[in-house]
């Protein structure tokens, strides 16, 4: 009885563990990528603010080359680069909103109230908030 | 500049004041909702603090909503105890309006309007609010001033966090907001990206000593961790009455600081549960459904009943709590007696939790609770005596004792409140069946004591107090 108390114990423990864990992996994550993120943006400012001329070729670093290409691809590319580190933020949050939940199931406590809702719009925020003292 | 100086910073601590049922801190339960025998202030009263829990628990989850829970029992039972002990036990996310049933007599409002008012108040909407800011410590600022004094401006600056460090180009209204707030190398800032808004918590700790001498107000904070750009989601609760007052134009947000919301017109109820329900649906707005109280509920009459029972059905609706401490008696507005002075058909749709009288032990239970609520030490015999006027008496009266004694034992610099003390203020302040005493002996020599029409029958039956209750709870004093 007592044996099997505290493997199931341990079990909860361990998996509590873990999720936090993953939780916190996450966390870095997103430092990483807000990172890439802010250099991509960066970047994109110099590309569009050094010379017009569009022929113009330019650096730019793939994985360790460094390659010379036309300044219209490059801006492209990086581009395309932030609509996926965007992407892929977006989706690390909204599965930290679960995993944390899931944490707090572990842990005995009820979950966030209103982790599922959409978030208002900013103008009829606004609104209320210009109002309520509270807010 | 000088009177900039003069600005103090005080600390406020915020002193609550002792009231009657300040010493409750909730329903007392354990996990599976059985009463502990005295525990967050609550004591005795096992059955109907179960029956209050599991209520709680259901409106926790949200699965009620639109009914009606009596409390019943005699005076000084714990009924308002019970109601104080939900509302904590709700905490802060669920809406809880306390009204006494005469407070919707009012001369600037109707009826109907101060229930609804209620009734809204105890409905709460959450909401989200999602924000993307940038948080980080101020490396290096630059801003680039045309030498005509007019004109673009350009700025650059180093934001950085423990982890990372970025540059942004400021446009000429960020670079305003950055003036505004008089943002140097060092600050930590939050600037808001949808709104562009310029906001500075503190220095930082790393730049604590760039200078000698700082104001006053100067705060450090830690430099930020983790990423610049931060998703920020906080969830807000409001209540329907909170929009409502904001939608009703004529009054605007003037009268959420003056208390005073006058009446509003039932179009704008009408949007707003409209414009909330639309929320629901699209998944922006949950409703949360809370509690009203309502004490003393045989002072609402028949009009306030009906209106009740209609309102109840609407599909936002809070669980109404009540409480009273009448038998059968007439519901006011009519000539009909009825049980708790509540109509039937308003009695059909409730569920009834009663509360029965306090045992001697409980009492001294109680005594205790209320001396540690009030710094009050008190000696071991003399809570036995107090215990005795509480039965004697009443418990309320021995509660104001607790305060008086407490007073009188300070007068005489001891520590403790000892028997003489008690006495003293036993002998010092009259308790209603003492008072009523000397009333009846020395009624001829009072101001007068010959007017009424009562007058006559009433000496008759020798005692106006006692003749009273004999002719069973028909006679509300209070009546028009």
């Amino acid at each position: 009885m007592a044996d099997s108390d505290l493997s199931k114990s341990i079990e909860i423990i361990t998996k509590t563990e873990e999720l936090a864990d993953k939780i916190l992996a996450n966390k870095h994550e997103l430092t990483i990528m807000d990172k890439r993120r802010q250099q991509t943006r960066e970047a994109l400012r110099i590309m569009m603010q050094k010379s017009q001329d569009q022929d113009e070729k330019v650096w730019i670093t793939l994985g360790s080359m460094l390659i010379k290409m036309p300044r219209n691809k490059a801006i492209e590319l990086l581009k395309k680069d932030q609509q996926q580190i965007e992407q892929q933020i977006n989706l690390i949050y909204s599965e930290q909103k679960i995993l944390v939940n899931k944490h707090r199931d572990m842990e005995f406590k009820s979950p966030f109230s209103g982790t599922n809702l959409k978030p208002l719009d900013q103008k009829e925020f606004a609104a209320l908030k210009s109002n309520l003292p509270l807010l | 500049m000088a009177e900039a100086e003069k600005i103090e910073v005080r600390d406020i601590t915020r002193i609550e004041r002792i009231g009657a049922h300040s010493h409750i801190r909730g329903l007392g339960l354990d996990d599976v909702l059985e009463a502990r025998a005295v525990s967050q202030g609550m004591v005795g009263q096992k059955d109907a603090r179960r029956a209050a829990g599991v209520v709680t628990q259901m409106v926790r989850e949200g699965k009620i909503a639109g009914r009606c829970i009596l409390l019943a029992g005699e005076p000084s039972t714990g009924k308002t105890a019970i109601a104080v002990g939900m509302a904590q036990a709700l905490g802060t996310e669920t809406p809880f309006t306390s009204m006494s049933g005469s407070e919707i007599y009012s001369l600037e409002m109707s009826k109907t309007e101060a229930l609804s008012q209620a009734l809204r108040k105890s409905i709460g909407v959450r909401i989200k609010e999602e924000t993307e800011i940038i948080e980080g410590e101020v490396v290096e600022i630059q801003i680039e001033r045309p030498a005509t004094g007019t004109g673009q401006k350009m700025g650059k600056v180093t934001l950085k966090t423990t982890e990372m460090e970025t540059n942004y180009d400021l446009g000429n209204k960020i670079i305003e907001c950055f003036m505004k707030e008089k943002i140097h190398a060092g600050d930590v800032i939050t600037i808001d990206k949808a709104s562009g808004k310029v906001n500075k918590l503190g220095r930082s700790f790393t730049r604590a000593r760039d200078y000698d001498a700082t104001g006053a107000q100067a705060r450090f904070v830690q430099c930020p961790e983790g990423e610049l750009q931060k998703r920020k989601e906080v969830v807000h609760t409001v209540t329907l009455h909170e929009i409502d007052v904001i939608n009703s134009r004529t009054h605007g947000f003037l009268a959420l600081f003056s208390g005073d919301t006058g009446e509003i017109k039932q179009e704008v109820r009408d949007q707003i549960n409209n414009k909330v329900l639309e929320w629901r649906e699209e998944g922006k707005a949950e409703i949360n459904p809370g509690v009203l109280f309502i004490d003393e509920v045989h002072m609402l009459d028949i009009e306030c009943f009906s209106f009740l029972n209609r309102a109840l059905e609407s599909d936002m609706a809070p669980v109404v709590v009540m409480a009273t401490n009448r038998g059968i008696t007439r519901i006011r507005g009519t000539n009909y007696r009825s049980p708790h002075g509540i109509p039937i058909d308003l009695l059909d749709r409730m569920i009834i939790i009663r509360t029965v009288a306090y045992s001697e032990k409980e009492v001294k239970e109680i005594l205790k609770i209320r001396c540690e609520e009030e710094d009050c030490v008190m000696h071991p015999d003399a809570l036995t005596i107090l215990t005795r006027i509480a039965t004697d008496t009443s418990l309320r009266y021995a509660i104001q004792l607790i305060t008086t004694a407490n007073l009188v034992c300070r007068r005489r610099k001891a520590a403790e409140v000892n028997t003489e003390d008690v006495k003293k203020v036993y002998s010092l302040f009259l308790d209603e069946n003492r008072s009523s005493k000397i009333l009846k002996e020395y009624q001829d020599d009072y101001m007068f004591s010959e007017i009424t029409e009562h007058d006559g029958d009433e000496s008759v039956a020798g005692g106006g107090a006692k003749r009273r209750m004999e002719s069973s709870g028909d006679a509300q004093p209070m009546e028009h």
